[in-house]
């Protein structure tokens, strides 16, 4: 091909994968796809668009004026209200104000730090327990549908009952789906495990699967039992919610049976805001029982542990962190 | 190519809506039609598109136009190239050759296309250069036919002729033009000596 006829191919403004022409002579060297990329940019520079009617163009221009923040009629004033950032103080937290630009409803998010609990009640007169480096994202009214919220964490949700608009925890890609109910949902982004425990009513774990974002394996939860999935074996178990299970939420208290000792570090970590470092792998494994509340002294908590344990083990405190050491 | 005024180019600074409309109707079209070259159609418009609302948003300064002009391909060339890099991933399981090799040609086009101020100062020169190399009659008739994007009939209704003096006119204008760019040029005569045929 000469450069005219080259030339010519280009001019013809079609895509490249459509000319088997091009094609060829631009695997042929890399001399010939230089030559092609010059021409075909030098075209493409010297595009006029006279070719394109008045009508597209005040299409265009309308829909740049619809993009454009604070062009014409109110489009600025609405983004302005609910861009503002309301930070108002809660309890153990804070609850930050923000828009979802899609369709404009202000959004609450609140934010419980480590060691620390609160409570919200949502639009709908629904109560949530939060606890211990938790996020929960609501709207400031529920629209639609459906009554979504954001879960971050753990918290035990007493959800007002309305069969028209499903109550859906959203955690992470999963979600929960709840008529009116009791229940608990635990899932740190950080863990390897979501769990959803039922007090009483019904509810729907569904779980994300599958490449769509509508493909979900659902299961039902019975009451008085929880719901585990295993983010990493992708495997789901069922049991029977603890005895405690009231008094954690309620009066922060935990309460475990034959946990180990590397599972109790996290609880331990979320609810004192310390972290707990193991020097001897062996102790992680070691498991205790017994009840440990939010408001107790982490020195006391650690010497009833000491003593608890059948097998001795030290522990030192080093810049916020607790070492443990056989 | 010079088109705008400098009047425009103050009321755009100062953020006049006139005078970005102004602005949108003369660059719009050939931004569209630069970005269809190398991305569908249905792309093209909204990325053009997406490069005014930014160029609003930001309250860019110009002090001429060759400035303007570089800030608006610079940033459709870049929303070009964003969507090309999304389109790879996109369809990367789709095994097929002649589009990866479009996308990677069209990616390297791009990525090496100049699109700061000297460029369009020297796309000018040519153009200045080469109407200056024109004789008076064929100028006309080609400022009208290539920059105002007459057909033959309406140029020939303009300047009071007929439609067969109009292409005696482009054909002479082709002639003289072959001889003085084809050398460093081609494309550039090529297109010139072919409009409206």
């Amino acid at each position: 091909m000469d450069s005219e006829k080259l030339i010519h191919k280009i001019t013809e403004s079609k895509s490249l994968k459509d000319s088997e022409e091009l094609l060829d002579y631009i695997n042929e060297s890399g001399e010939n796809t230089k030559e092609y990329i010059r021409y075909k940019t030098l075209w493409a520079m010297l595009q006029t668009g006279n070719e394109m009617d008045e009508e597209t163009i005040n299409k265009g221009f309308s829909a740049v004026k619809r993009g454009v923040k604070g062009h014409g009629n109110s489009v600025l004033l609405n983004i302005a209200k609910y861009a503002a950032i309301i930070i108002l103080a809660v309890s153990a937290g804070y609850l930050v104000q923000y828009a979802d630009f899609n369709n404009e409803i202000a959004m609450n998010e609140v934010f419980v730090p480590k060691g620390n609990r609160t409570s919200v009640v949502l639009p709908d007169g629904s109560k949530v327990w939060l606890s211990n480096g938790t996020k929960l994202v609501y709207p400031e009214s529920f629209v639609g549908d459906f009554r979504d919220v954001h879960l971050e964490g753990e918290g035990f949700f007493e959800v007002t009952h309305d069969e028209d608009h499903p109550f859906i925890v959203n955690v992470g890609q999963h979600r929960i789906k709840v008529l009116g109910t009791k229940f608990a949902v635990v899932a740190y982004p950080e863990d390897e495990e979501v769990k959803a425990e039922l007090v009483s009513g019904k509810i729907q774990f569904d779980i994300h699967s599958g490449a769509t974002e509508e493909s979900y394996k659902s299961f039902m939860v019975k009451p008085m039992h929880s719901l585990v999935y295993d983010k990493t074996s992708g495997k789901v178990y069922e049991s029977i919610i603890p005895d405690g299970f009231h008094d954690y939420w309620q009066k922060g208290t935990y309460r475990f049976r034959n946990e180990t000792f590397d599972s109790l570090a996290t609880k331990i970590a979320r609810i004192y805001n310390v972290e707990i470092i193991f020097n001897d792998e062996e102790l992680k494994t070691r498991t205790f029982t017994g009840t440990l509340s939010v408001d107790d002294n982490i020195y006391t908590l650690m010497e009833v542990f000491k003593s608890a344990s059948g097998k001795p083990f030290e522990y030192y405190f080093d810049s916020g962190k607790i070492y443990i050491d056989k | 190519m010079k088109a705008l005024t400098n009047e425009i180019l103050q009321l755009l600074n100062n953020h006049q809506e006139a005078a970005f409309e102004v602005v949108f109707k003369l660059y719009y079209p050939r931004l569209v039609y630069f970005a269809k070259e190398f991305v569908p159609d249905s792309e093209a418009k909204n990325l053009v598109q997406d490069a005014f609302i930014s160029m609003w948003d930001k309250k860019p300064q110009f002090i001429n136009e060759s400035q303007l002009q570089s800030y608006l391909y610079t940033n459709v060339k870049n929303n070009c190239l964003m969507f090309l890099r999304h389109e790879k991933v996109k369809k990367k399981y789709k095994s097929e050759a002649a589009f990866q090799k479009q996308n990677s040609i069209y990616t390297e086009a791009l990525s090496g296309l100049d699109t700061s101020t000297v460029t369009f100062q020297e796309i000018e020169s040519i153009i200045e250069k080469t109407l200056s190399e024109l004789p008076d009659r064929c100028r006309e008739i080609f400022v009208l036919s290539r920059m105002e994007g007459k057909k033959n009939k309406e140029v020939a209704e303009a300047l009071n002729i007929s439609v067969k003096s109009v292409e005696a006119q482009i054909t002479k204008a082709l002639k003289t033009l072959r001889v003085s760019l084809k050398d460093y040029l081609p494309l550039v005569a090529w297109l010139l000596f072919n409009i409206n045929q």
